[in-house]
C-alpha cells in the first residue's frame, strides 16, 4: 500500500516532467515513422528495380541497417560524427549533429527505413498479376487500376508490418535516453538518479504499455475495414 | 588508415584482443540466452493453449507486456528489482546481507524473459499450423501422448518455425549490445573503453557495426543449413509422392 502511495507521488509530483518525456517518445516515433516511409520509397523501388547495380545498393544498405544494432547506428551518428565536428561546422551543419534530438531522429529515420522498405517491396511484389489483368481487361486506366486495384490490396497487405514497425520503432526509442534525450525513459532515469526509487521505472512501464495497447487497439480498427482481402489469400 | 587499423592489433599496443574478449562475452550472453528463452517460449505457448483460464490470462500477459516495454527499461527494471528481491529473501537468513548481483546473469534473466514472450508466438503458431488431424491420427495408431508430441508434433513445428526462431536470434544477437548498459563488459563497453583512450569513436563504432554483420551473415548460414536439414524428410515425401504420380 506504501509502495503504491509513493509511486502515485512520483507521478503526480513530477506530471510535467513525465509529460514531456511522453510527448519526446511519441514526437521522435512519429516523425522517425514518417520521415523514415519517404526515404523507405525509393529503396525499396531501388531494391525492385531491374538495374543490378541499383538493386544491390539498396539490399547492401538494408541488410547492413538490419544486421547491426541500433545503439550501434545511435552511437555512430552522435558520438562518431561529432568526431568531425570541425568538418561539420565548415559546412553548417553543426547545430544540427550537435543536437542529441536530431541525431537520434537521424537515426530512427535511416533505421525505420531499411524495416520499411523490406515491408514496401513485400506489398508490391504480392499484387497478384491476375487482378490487374482483369481491371486492364475492363478498360481502367494506369492511374485507375493504382488507385482502385493496387493500392487498397497493397495498403492492406502492409498494414500489419506497418503496425508492428510502429510499436518496434516506440520501443527502440528508449535508447535515445542514453545520448541523453529526457524520453519517457530518459525522465525514469533521471528521477532514478534523483530518489534511486524503482518505482519510476514502473511508471515508465505503464506509459509504454498503454500507448503500446492504443496503437493496437487502433491497428485492430484500421486492419478490421480489410476483412474482405481475405478472400484473395484463401484463408 | 593504417594508423587506424593498428588500433586494433592484439596486444598491449591494440585493442583487438580487448574486442576480442567482448565478442566472446556478447556470444556467450546470446549462447545461454537462446536455450532458456525457447524453454520458456514452449511453457508460454502451452499455458495460452491450456484449457485453463488462468493459465491463458497469464500466458497472454505476459507475452503482451514483455513484448511491448521497450528492452533497455526491461533490462534495468530485472537488473535492479533482482537485487532488491535477492537481499529480501537473504536478509530472513543473514540480517546485514548486501549482495548485488552479476550484471551478465541479470542480462540473461531479462533478455529470456523477452524473447520467451516473442517466441511463444512462434510456437504457438508453429503447433498451430502441424494441427490437429495428425495428433488425431498419431493417437489413434496408439501412440502415447508424449510419443505423439516428440515424434510427431516437434519435428514438423520445428520445421515451420526455424524461418522465425532465425529472425529472433538476429534479434537477440543485436539486443544483447544493450547490457553494456548494466556494465556488463561485452564489444559494445570494451568499444566505449577504447574510444575513451583513442578518440576514434567512428572507426571503433564502425568496427563494432562491421563485426554485428558478420555475425549476422554467419548466422544466415547455419540457419540455412539447418532449414535445408529440417525439410529434408519433407521434401523426399514430396518427391516420393510425385514419383508414384
Amino acid at each position: 500500500m506504501i509502495k503504491g502511495a509513493q509511486m502515485l507521488s512520483l507521478l503526480i509530483d513530477n506530471l510535467e516532467l513525465w509529460a514531456e518525456g511522453l510527448k519526446n517518445t511519441v514526437s521522435i516515433t512519429v516523425l522517425g515513422l514518417i520521415f523514415g516511409f519517404f526515404l523507405a520509397l525509393p529503396i525499396a523501388l531501388a531494391r525492385l528495380s531491374r538495374n543490378k547495380i541499383l538493386s544491390s545498393l539498396a539490399y547492401g544498405y538494408i541488410y547492413l541497417v538490419r544486421g547491426t544494432p541500433l545503439l550501434v547506428q545511435i552511437f555512430i551518428i552522435y558520438y562518431g560524427l561529432g568526431q568531425f565536428n570541425q568538418e561539420l561546422r565548415s559546412a553548417g551543419l553543426w547545430w544540427f549533429f550537435r543536437d542529441a534530438y536530431y541525431c537520434g531522429l537521424t537515426a530512427f529515420v535511416l533505421n525505420s527505413a531499411a524495416y520499411q522498405a523490406e515491408i514496401l517491396r513485400g506489398g508490391i511484389q504480392a499484387v497478384p498479376t491476375g487482378i490487374v489483368e482483369a481491371g486492364k481487361a475492363l478498360g481502367l486506366s494506369g492511374y485507375q487500376s493504382f488507385r482502385r486495384i493496387i493500392l487498397p490490396i497493397t495498403t492492406a497487405r502492409m498494414l500489419p508490418a506497418f503496425g508492428n514497425e510502429f510499436v518496434g520503432l516506440l520501443k527502440a526509442s528508449a535508447l535515445i535516453s542514453i545520448i541523453t534525450v529526457r524520453d519517457l525513459m530518459g525522465q525514469a532515469r533521471y528521477l532514478f538518479s534523483e530518489t534511486f526509487d524503482l518505482s519510476v521505472f514502473y511508471i515508465a512501464a505503464a506509459n509504454y504499455l498503454l500507448v503500446v495497447l492504443l496503437i493496437e487497439a487502433v491497428w485492430r480498427r484500421l486492419e478490421g475495414r480489410n476483412e474482405w482481402l481475405r478472400y484473395f489469400e484463401g484463408h | 588508415m593504417a594508423e587506424l587499423l593498428s588500433l586494433l592489433a592484439y596486444g598491449d599496443a591494440g585493442w583487438g584482443d580487448e574486442l576480442l574478449r567482448g565478442l566472446v562475452v556478447t556470444l556467450a550472453l546470446a549462447l545461454v540466452t537462446a536455450p532458456l528463452a525457447l524453454l520458456l517460449s514452449f511453457l508460454l505457448s502451452w499455458a495460452k493453449l491450456s484449457k485453463s483460464a488462468v493459465l491463458r490470462y497469464f500466458g497472454f500477459g505476459f507475452t503482451t507486456v514483455f513484448r511491448s516495454l521497450p528492452e533497455i527499461l526491461t533490462l534495468l527494471i530485472i537488473y535492479y528489482q533482482l537485487q532488491i528481491a535477492i537481499n529480501w529473501v537473504a536478509s530472513f537468513v543473514f540480517p546485514d546481507a548486501n549482495i548485488s548481483i552479476n550484471p551478465f546473469a541479470a542480462g540473461v534473466v531479462a533478455l529470456t524473459l523477452v524473447f520467451g514472450a516473442l517466441g511463444s508466438e512462434v510456437v504457438r503458431s508453429a503447433y498451430q499450423s502441424v494441427g490437429h488431424g495428425q495428433a488425431e491420427a498419431a493417437l489413434a495408431l496408439g501412440m502415447r501422448r508424449h510419443h505423439v508430441f516428440f515424434r510427431v508434433i516437434l519435428p514438423q513445428m520445428w520445421r515451420h518455425s526455424l524461418p522465425a526462431f532465425g529472425n529472433l536470434w538476429l534479434i537477440l544477437l543485436k539486443d544483447t549490445s544493450l547490457v553494456s548498459i548494466i556494465a556488463v563488459n561485452d564489444l559494445v563497453r570494451y568499444a566505449n573503453r577504447a574510444i575513451a583512450t583513442t578518440k576514434e569513436p567512428f572507426f571503433f563504432y564502425a568496427v563494432l557495426a562491421l563485426i554485428f554483420v558478420v555475425l549476422a551473415i554467419l548466422s544466415g548460414f547455419v540457419f540455412a543449413a539447418f532449414e535445408r536439414r529440417a525439410s529434408r524428410e519433407h521434401d523426399k515425401g514430396r518427391s516420393n509422392a510425385f514419383i508414384a504420380d
